[in-house]
């Protein structure tokens, strides 16, 4: 038999459930913008009924409700979403990393221009050719002489550019091993919250949203794979190998996990050359990475990639910008060797190959030590234009067939094992510049593209955990009404037993 | 799908900036006029861009190129069209040259034109532009002629490359025009040479083949010098000379000094001498043309007269029949080495013909008259000679040769009176009235074993410095000193030839021919290669418009599209402002009053 009290009591769980909601509704609209938030749900549900099946059990209508309890205040989260959006937001890191660096390497190489290594080139050989035309015009010499020093200087100042952005990427690794390491020590830490508050079966939603913001930054610098355990702590792998031995490695000291409970397993950026691993191997996740070498994601894998293959791998653009110098000291120099000079002097070079010629032809062949970097036109050359070889025999002033010839060479195509074998010298540096802008090209569109894939990403998790104000003002009204609605009941009842109380029964 | 006021911001931001994107790509476009700005814009079109540029660049170095090899080849044509004309006039003149009326006067003029035309030669030879010689052969800071024609020049190709494989030479190789046998100078030489001829004869015995040389750093202005050997040493050795800047008196006499000696020409120039084969004579001639202070081993030194110092002249040979090659020698000479007597060859002095004696007219006022002494002698032709005058007018000293003038006696006084010279113990010769010179002569024949009888007086006149006798036809032939004469040596058998101008002048005109037909393939060579060079400029240009239309096509921003596009994005973009402004602002909030 229920009392007059249980509806005084139902109606207080009503008003002490709508208080959770509007608080929770409150906290909602709080952080309605705050970064990694997720929407909090007070999860209602109906009190157990009176009465409860048993022998002794009053007989009548039941059973009868009891109000309103709150169970849980639940998370707005999709963890296949999150898996997915940390999925693709290594490829959003590596490729807006890549889209930006090519910008600026595509500004150390600025083409098509007038004053760029294609234009200098173009203007070093016509140069020569109207030296032929007029070898007796100190002009025209003067021409080749500065166009030389032009050309040579900017192979210097374009080599040096690159050795400043691989010295950049190898800064980034660098700073992306420490923000890694931050976020796994803040992981370890809320690990341990965490689960101490899992073990009181609360549900610690804010520091959830907190861990799981920290995952989605630590995903766009380095591929990861987790596991949320039973405890409620989170289990966190590095999907990644280290490629290459230069400059600055990544390595661990073992394999654990990066994250696991409360401890961590840091990388350390270590100087190239020093062994890594105990087992010697590259590490990877065989999920992610099915085959071997793979190359890494995240804004970390892009800076390597940068630093190692782009830029100083055996075909980057180092290389490739080293391969421009030597052919151009080669083919130069030996057409030069076999002229004269103003002054009747023969066999000498034109660029300054180190260490210096003993003998003619071969020596000037001798390319090897060659670079952009240190590329530069001969000394005799730089303090006389007269020491140019533009004619083919000695004391013949008019003679400018030997400037002809190494105009010429803008037409030789790079034999087979020279540098650039089969293409001239100047549809080597064409190459160059396509593979560039079309590696660049391809960064930019797979970021476009990847940008898509994260918004369109960010916007269905938004659709599971964002913060509607509407929906909150609108479930705010109806709850402010439920609450009224119960306080109604709370008068009605207060009112029964004013009537009992006071009016029932003995005249007074 | 349920959608939060973050999704819709993100939502905005994404696509402003997606709108801000296009825009920024459009504007770069727009404000740099260039559709590719960077690689990533079009890879390939990047490369094509480079490329293209560097056509176009080549393309505009070709026609420079050929810019310039079509100024050497047309200074060339010109050059060679002016080489033409002066070899048309030579050989206008060679041809009235050739011509047997023409006088000797004429002839030497002709010369003198022919020598003018040297020097023309000499100057288009030295023709330069823009500071290049551009008959020099590689060589073309030199000035590659000389005066006397020497080539200092090469033989080497200039050459320009005016197209992909196309090269060219722009320039002539000198010596096939100008210098060797077949050469333009030594064509016109030979013509001068030839037409002078006409007037001289060629020296061609008593040639001593010595040098000179000078030395010294010469201070005085442009002369020509003439120096001539006085003496000679009994071991060929020069030990005296004169020399002249007037061509003749005054004479400088020098002495030698050292060994071999040097002879100090003044002005700080100095003269040595080298002995060739033959020994140095007395009267050999060197001319000097000193161009001005400078050094004096530079100077062309010509040996002129390299003979005794005589010379033959010829006059009316412009109507001498047939035109023969004349040979000329002394054949008899008076005690004072004049050439009283010749001989004449005309088979090039094969054999030559009896002695020719000047043909002197004895005036009637100097006669001769003889002593009638038994003479018992052969029959004998005297001649006698005045050797001395005296103060009466009357001979003082004579001498008297029997063998046709050529060994002479001493000289013979008088004796008894009136004067009687003998010339024989029973010949006494005995001058009549009129006043004698010395050097007058009388001939006359002494019968055998008679009286010395039919004396033949001859001509008073004194005896001339040049001595003229008749040579074939109505040829009269010259034999005196030259005007620098001092020292004049003659020997017997002294040859001088006379070769006719025509003979040499035929072969010159053939030579002539050769050069003029040789100048004439030669322009229309360069003027084929500087039409074919235009022709090639005008591909070039065809070429250029095709490349930069290419190149506008491939890197040039449209700008017609990219406004119209900037438009639509401008128009999206303030759309999209608009619309995210109207659709966020009102939210429930604000309806909740």
């Amino acid at each position: 038999m229920t009392t007059i009290f249980t509806a005084l009591n139902t109606a207080n769980t009503a008003l002490g459930s709508d208080q959770i909601v509007i608080e929770t509704i409150g906290h909602n609209v709080a952080n309605a913008s705050t970064p990694g938030y997720s929407l909090q749900t007070a999860n209602l549900q109906a009190a157990p009924p009176y009465t409860v099946p048993s022998m002794m059990r009053p007989t009548g209508p039941g059973q009868i409700g009891t109000g309103v309890q709150v169970t849980t205040i639940g998370r707005g989260r999709d963890a296949l979403l999150d898996g997915q959006y940390r999925y693709e937001n290594q490829f959003a890191g590596q490729y807006a990393t890549l889209d930006a660096q090519y910008t600026q390497l595509q500004g150390i190489l600025p083409e098509p221009s007038t004053t760029s290594l294609g234009a200098r080139l173009s203007n070093f050989w016509n140069s020569w050719q109207a030296l032929a035309d007029d070898p007796t015009n100190a002009g025209a010499r003067a021409q080749v002489q500065q166009n030389g020093i032009a050309l040579a200087s900017t192979l210097n100042s374009d080599a040096q550019q690159l050795a400043q952005a691989k010295q950049t990427a190898d800064s980034y690794v660098s700073q992306d091993v420490t923000t890694i390491n931050n976020i796994a020590t803040q992981l370890a830490n809320l690990n341990s919250q965490i689960a101490a508050i899992s073990a009181s079966s609360q549900q610690p939603n804010d520091l959830l949203d907190q861990r799981d913001q920290l995952l989605d930054q630590l995903s766009n610098i380095v591929p990861i794979t987790y596991t949320v355990q039973t405890t409620g702590t989170v289990t966190v792998n590095l999907a990644t190998q280290v490629p290459g031995s230069t400059a600055l490695q990544v390595a661990r000291p073992s394999e654990a996990p990066l994250v696991s409970g409360t401890s961590t397993n840091l990388l350390v950026a270590v100087p190239m050359g020093v062994p890594t691993y105990a087992d010697g191997n590259a590490y990877m996740d065989p999920v992610l990475f099915p085959t071997q070498p793979a190359p890494i994601g995240g804004t970390l894998g892009s800076a390597i990639q940068l630093r190692d293959v782009i830029i100083g791998g055996t075909n980057g653009l180092q290389s490739q910008l080293d391969n421009v110098a030597k052919t151009l000291a080669q083919d130069v120099n030996v057409q030069h060797a076999l002229g004269y000079d103003a002054n009747g002097n023969t066999g000498k070079p034109f660029f300054n190959v180190a260490p210096p010629a003993a003998s003619l032809s071969a020596p000037f062949s001798n390319v090897a030590t060659v670079t952009a970097a240190n590329i530069t036109v001969d000394p005799a050359i730089v303090a006389s234009a007269q020491a140019i070889a533009a004619a083919s025999a000695a004391n013949a002033p008019g003679d400018g067939s030997n400037a002809q010839a190494v105009s010429n060479q803008r037409s030789t195509v790079g034999a087979a094992g020279s540098p650039i074998p089969g293409l001239t010298l100047e549809q080597g540096y064409e190459n160059i510049i396509t593979m560039l802008g079309a590696n660049a090209q391809l960064a930019h569109n797979n970021n476009q593209s990847q940008a898509t894939v994260m918004q369109s990403l960010t916007a269905q998790r938004q659709s599971v955990g964002g913060v509607n104000q509407d929906e909150q003002m609108t479930q705010l009204i109806q709850f402010q009404h439920s609450y009224e609605a119960a306080a109604r009941v709370v008068t009605a009842v207060d009112s029964m037993l004013d009537t009992i109380v006071n009016h029932m029964g003995l005249g007074n | 799908m349920r959608i939060t006021p973050i999704t819709i911001g993100n939502d905005i931001i994404f696509n402003l900036e997606n709108t801000y994107q296009t825009i920024e790509g459009i504007d770069r476009q727009l404000s740099s006029g260039k559709r590719i700005n960077r690689p990533s814009d079009d890879p390939a079109g990047t490369a094509y861009a480079i490329d293209m540029q560097a056509s176009d660049d080549w393309n505009a170095q070709y026609q420079s190129s050929s810019q310039s090899a079509l100024t050497w080849l047309q200074s060339t044509t010109t050059a060679l069209q002016q080489l033409s004309d002066v070899a048309l006039r030579a050989r206008t003149l060679a041809v009235q040259g050739s011509n047997d009326t023409n006088t000797l006067s004429d002839r030497a003029s002709m010369a003198q034109e022919i020598t003018q035309l040297v020097q023309q030669v000499v100057q288009i030879g030295n023709t330069t532009f823009a500071g290049n010689a551009i008959f020099a052969g590689q060589q073309v800071q030199t000035t590659p002629f000389n005066q006397q024609g020497g080539y200092a020049g090469d033989t080497g190709a200039i050459t320009h490359q005016i197209g992909p494989g196309y090269s060219m030479r722009v320039n002539a190789d000198p010596t096939t025009i100008f210098t060797g046998t077949g050469g333009i100078f030594n064509t016109l030489t030979n013509i001068a040479k030839h037409l002078n001829t006409g007037s001289t004869f060629t020296p061609t015995q008593n040639t001593g083949t010595e040098t000179m040389s000078l030395t010294g750093n010469y201070t005085g202005t442009a002369a020509n010098y003439t120096v001539q050997v006085t003496s000679v040493s009994a071991s060929g050795v020069i030990t005296g000379i004169q020399y002249s800047t007037t061509g003749g008196a005054p004479w400088t006499p020098v002495a030698g000094v050292g060994s071999p000696p040097t002879f100090n020409l003044g002005s700080g120039m100095s003269a040595s001498f080298t002995n060739g084969a033959v020994s140095p004579a007395v009267g050999d001639q060197f001319n000097i043309s000193a161009t001005g202070p400078g050094l004096a081993s530079t100077f062309g030194i010509q040996a002129t007269k390299n003979i005794g110092n005589e010379q033959v002249t010829l006059t009316n040979a412009g109507t001498l029949p047939g035109n023969p090659t004349i040979t000329v020698r002394a054949a008899q000479l008076d005690p004072n080495n004049n050439v009283i007597g010749v001989q004449i060859s005309t088979d090039g002095g094969a054999t030559y013909g009896p002695t020719v004696t000047a043909n002197e007219v004895v005036p009637p006022s100097e006669l001769l008259s003889y002593n009638a002494i038994t003479y018992a002698g052969p029959t004998t032709n005297y001649e006698v000679r005045v050797a001395s005058v005296g103060t009466s007018g009357a001979p003082a000293t004579i001498v008297y040769s029997t063998d046709n003038g050529v060994t002479w006696s001493a000289p013979v006084s008088s004796t008894g009176s009136p004067p009687q010279f003998m010339v024989n113990p029973n010949i006494g010769v005995t001058f009549g009235s009129g006043t004698a010179q010395v050097n007058d002569q009388f001939t006359f024949t002494a019968s055998a074993g008679g009286a010395a009888q039919n004396i033949q007086g001859m001509s008073a006149l004194p005896f001339p410095t040049t001595t003229t006798f008749n040579g074939p036809g109505d040829v009269k032939i010259s034999w005196g000193q030259s005007s620098v004469n001092a020292g004049l040596v003659v020997t017997n058998n002294d040859t001088f030839t006379y070769t006719p101008p025509s003979t040499g002048l035929n072969s010159d005109l053939a030579a002539l021919d050769a050069v003029i037909s040789k100048l004439a393939g030669q322009e229309a060579q360069f003027g084929a290669q500087a039409n074919a060079v235009q022709a090639n400029v005008s591909q070039l240009q065809s070429v250029d418009l095709q490349v930069k239309t290419a190149l506008s096509q491939d890197a040039d921003a449209d700008i017609a599209a990219l406004t119209t596009q900037m438009e639509s994005a401008k128009t999206v973009y303030e759309a999209a402002l608009a619309v995210d402004a109207q659709s966020i602002e009102p939210t429930l909030i604000q309806f909740l009053h």
